[in-house]
């Protein structure tokens, strides 16, 4: 059954793609690059509006006291929430890029510009939120500044063999995934490039030297220890 | 590897925050272990050990196929 829904899904995203990568190079997408930007921008509100949502949630559920079982559900709610804060912050951060670089390469409106590059510095300011909701969440903790030089090293630093071992899953679930998309990328890149007679051999190229540094990376940390 | 973490954590009337804080651990530590998704390390169990005082084989307990 599992094997049949996956075969299914696999199936309707080839679809998709194939009829994305076919119909993409007629569609003139610069003709509609200011909707689609303007888009982008509302959805980039949109979730930096929800993510301030959470912030204020989060915060309140740290003032507040609870006992016995109900604050262990809290912390559990806490954890998920400031997750999903995170996730919301992050994809903003990359939305708003997108919508950046359409702004600037299709589009060409000074005004779409301007909004893109104010949403981008919001998105970036809700980053130190986040790293400012940290400590309240964990008050315990040396959770080090964003400015610091070393701040990835001493946040995992912070972090406890339980918290490291749930990460490292997280993160060794992700780099297979990134392995696997940037090839399905870098075939989809250059069937476009073939059915379009648009080149994206520079988008290829980076694609793969992405490849070969993350990977690279990986098993060189993986090597000398 | 099983533990008695949520048993003991019964008998002491400990929820796992406050466990967690005892033994200098995060919750999710405390959750991993409960629900038998995590091996602690040396400390960690010499910690929580100290937190029941109990020692760490009343504590932690491997089936024979693990050893």
């Amino acid at each position: 059954m599992k094997t049949l829904k996956q075969l299914l899904i696999g199936g309707v995203v080839g679809f998709v793609g194939v009829l994305l990568l076919l119909t993409l190079p007629s569609l003139h997408v610069e003709k509609y690059a200011n909707i689609i930007v303007i888009g982008l921008f509302v959805v980039v509100a949109i979730l930096l509006g929800v993510s301030l949502l959470f912030h204020i949630q989060i915060k309140k559920l740290s003032g507040m006291e609870f006992h016995g079982d109900e604050e262990d559900e809290v912390d559990v709610i806490k954890y998920r929430k400031f997750n999903d804060y995170s996730l919301l912050i992050q994809s903003s951060s990359v939305i708003v890029l997108l919508a950046l670089c359409f702004a600037l390469i299709a589009s060409k409106n000074i005004v779409l510009i301007i909004i893109g590059i104010i949403l981008s510095l919001v998105s970036y300011l809700f980053t130190f939120f986040m790293m400012h909701l940290m400590k309240v969440v964990h008050p315990e903790r040396n959770i080090p500044e964003i400015s610091d030089p070393k701040f990835t090293e001493k946040l995992l630093d912070e972090a406890d063999d339980g918290e490291k071992y749930i990460i490292m899953h997280g993160l060794y679930k992700s780099h297979n995934l990134l392995n696997s998309i940037l090839v399905f990328a870098i075939v989809g890149s250059t069937i476009y490039s073939l059915v379009s007679e648009h080149s994206q051999l520079f988008s290829v190229i980076l694609m793969a030297l992405v490849l070969l540094i993350v990977n690279g990376k990986y098993l060189l940390s993986v090597r000398n220890k | 590897m099983r533990s008695r973490l949520k048993e003991l954590r019964a008998r002491d009337g400990l929820n796992q925050t406050q466990l967690a804080k005892m033994a200098k651990v995060s919750r999710q530590t405390i959750s991993l272990i409960e629900r038998e998704e995590f091996v602690p390390s040396l400390l960690i169990a010499v910690r929580i050990s100290r937190v029941f005082n109990e020692p760490i084989e009343n504590i932690f307990f491997f089936e024979e196929d693990e050893l």
